[in-house]
């Protein structure tokens, strides 16, 4: 699909492929066209070129009640003049459903949900965490075959999240739904989803599973985005003895270890510049000849070096992911 | 400084002509300048009922309340359709052209309000402008009676009130959260379910307040049914203006005022309590 903006191009002839069942998440930085693609395919925006197709059937002409997708927005966009039993039931409403159907049906998500005791509140009396579920439990009322999810655990505290974001994941595998997710937070992405695709400038640079992703990033952008890997040239002033060849490698901080001396290839000399203790690991950020820095974790027992100690490093030809571009 | 100033205006504004109002309801009507003795003088009370015997019991003014308060409804209620899709409209429309569409609704009020009127009279008469076009154009042979009809009275109404409806109702739509709107849609709502359950239950509070602004003063209209309307739209506003320039009888003219504030004062009440909530 494309969708340009005037002359900005938010979606440049991006294609994705999801699965039945699957839970993908769009991961990108701002302007990177992911809330773009949500909004075409729940039929808030048309695309310039291009089609929709959910189940077989091209949808993309469809208006977005006519399509059997359901979105819960960053806002949760909960309707504040009707309680919560209220808001569930509304999609089933639309769909012509009987009511003593709705209550039935009412009642089984806020099982779901855990929101028992709460439908009659209206949504200003609920935490921010219940209307988050509140909105869950809306969207996923009429059991529809895709739910979008706009940044779903943006609006939670942070020790909300990581429970929530899991809580998530469950119920995507209990109903069996199609999850889309747009994150711009990559520990999110790679948590949750079965496949992510990351998006750069209205493209996918990547579509694949999180450890793929992590391990074996595509294009230097990729390797970039997903934090913090080292980037080597192949002919840069360290010598590297890969598998495959490639214009430049990933390298991933955690695969980097001291060595008592540095070997001739996959391995260098460096100044430790600055020592950082984090719990679980430390980490340490290492000049290179050549002005080359380099971030290594050492796993928690290990012993850290000083900042300005000369320390020798090296890796296995393994750890060095190959780069297209 | 500036409370004890507004607190100021308002008594001598607002409050001194309201009491003198209702205090000379309970005089007595007189053929002396002002033509009425003021239920108090040098020897206490001296006021009277009678006045208020009047305009409770004559059918006239009974009449006379109704129709006003009937006219004020249509006017109210025509004005809210009307507005609320004009406001509809002015907030879908790009910032920048939102600014021009409401300096046009707004418009109308830098010219004279009685020349407004004068120039639906221009327009509706027997020999004005409609039935010229009409009668040229070969529709009609012999002119419409269009002019002091009850629809005349209520286009000049609409027309006249019509910006105090858009005004508050296209505050309220423009500052509303369209993301509701697309979440109704979302969950098969179509365009009129989601304006029916959505757009105007938000919009309530702003819909209270454009009748309001449009029902208070239509309902002591006076210039308008007098140029558009028929002689049979005895209106409350006529007859105050009748009682006080043509009967004198000042006593009478303000017991109507005072009834027709008391009925217009339930309206707001209601606001208030639904505004509270």
């Amino acid at each position: 699909m494309t969708r340009r903006f005037g002359a900005a191009v938010a979606l440049d002839a991006l294609s994705l492929d999801v699965g039945a069942g699957e839970f993908v998440a769009l991961l990108g930085g701002s302007g990177s066209g992911k809330s773009t693609l949500l909004r075409l395919v729940a039929g808030f925006d048309r695309p310039d070129a291009g089609r929709i197709h959910l189940e077989g059937k091209d949808i993309t002409a469809l208006p977005p009640q006519a399509r059997d997708v359901a979105m819960m927005f960053q806002s949760y966009a909960l309707f504040p003049h009707m309680d919560v039993a209220t808001n569930i039931a509304y999609g089933l409403r639309r769909a012509g459903m009987g009511a003593r159907e709705i209550a039935a049906r009412v009642a089984e998500l806020v099982a779901l949900l855990r929101l028992e005791g709460l439908q009659r509140r209206r949504p200003s009396q609920l935490s921010g965490g219940q209307q988050q579920r509140v909105a869950l439990a809306r969207a996923l009322a009429r059991r529809p075959a895709l739910v979008l999810l706009d940044e779903p655990l943006a609006a939670l505290d942070a020790g909300l999240r990581e429970r929530t974001g899991l809580e998530l994941r469950a119920l995507q595998r209990r109903t069996g739904a199609s999850f889309v997710m747009v994150t711009h937070d990559q520990a999110e992405a790679l948590a949750l989803a079965d496949r992510v695709a990351l998006l750069e400038a209205g493209r996918i640079a990547q579509f694949d599973t999180p450890r793929a992703l992590y391990e074996r990033p595509a294009t230097r952008a990729v390797a970039r985005f997903l934090g913090a890997a080292n980037i080597l040239e192949a002919g840069g002033p360290v010598p590297l003895d890969a598998a495959t060849r490639a214009p430049a490698y990933a390298l991933r901080p955690e695969r980097i270890a001291l060595r008592p001396t540095a070997p001739a290839r996959n391995g260098t000399e460096a100044v430790v510049e600055e020592v950082a203790f984090r719990g679980a690991d430390t980490l340490l950020l290492a000049r290179a000849p050549g002005g080359l820095s380099l971030r290594v974790v050492l796993v928690a027992g290990q012993a850290a070096p000083e900042p300005g100690q000369r320390v020798a490093l090296g890796w296995e030809a393994s750890a060095l992911a190959p780069l297209s571009a | 400084m500036m409370r004890a100033a507004g607190w100021l205006a308002l008594g001598v504004l607002v409050a001194a002509p309201l009491l003198i109002v209702l205090a000379m309801g309970f005089g007595t009507a007189t053929s002396g300048v002002p033509p009425v003795i003021p239920p108090w003088g040098a020897g206490g009370w001296q006021g009277s009922l009678e006045a208020w015997g009047l305009v409770l019991s004559d059918s006239f003014y009974r009449d006379a309340l109704w129709q006003s308060l009937r006219l004020a409804f249509i006017t109210g209620a025509l004005c809210l359709v009307l507005g609320f899709g004009m406001a509809l409209g002015i907030a879908a429309a790009p910032p920048a052209r939102q600014f021009i569409w409401l300096a046009l609704v707004l418009l109308p009020f830098w010219t004279g309000f009685l020349l407004r009127v004068s120039a639906w009279v221009g327009l509706l008469r027997d020999s004005g402008w409609v039935n010229t076009m009409l009668m040229q154009a070969g529709l009609i042979e012999t002119p419409l009676r269009m002019l002091h009809t009850e629809g005349a009275m209520i286009l000049g109404m609409v027309h006249a009130y019509l910006p105090f409806a858009v005004l508050p109702l296209y505050a309220s739509l423009a500052r509303r959260d369209l993301t509701l709107e697309e979440a109704a849609a979302d969950l098969g709502a179509g365009r009129w379910r989601v304006l029916f359950t959505i757009t105007l239950p938000l919009a309530a509070p702003a819909l209270a307040a454009a009748f309001l602004l449009v029902f208070i003063p239509a309902a002591g209209e006076v210039v308008i049914p007098e140029l558009l309307g028929g002689p049979e739209a005895l209106l409350v506003g006529r007859a105050i203006w009748q009682e006080f320039f043509q009967t004198l009888d000042w006593p009478a003219a303000a017991a109507l005022a005072t009834a027709l504030l008391a009925l217009l004062l339930l309206p707001v009440a209601a606001f208030q309590r639904l505004a509270a909530r």
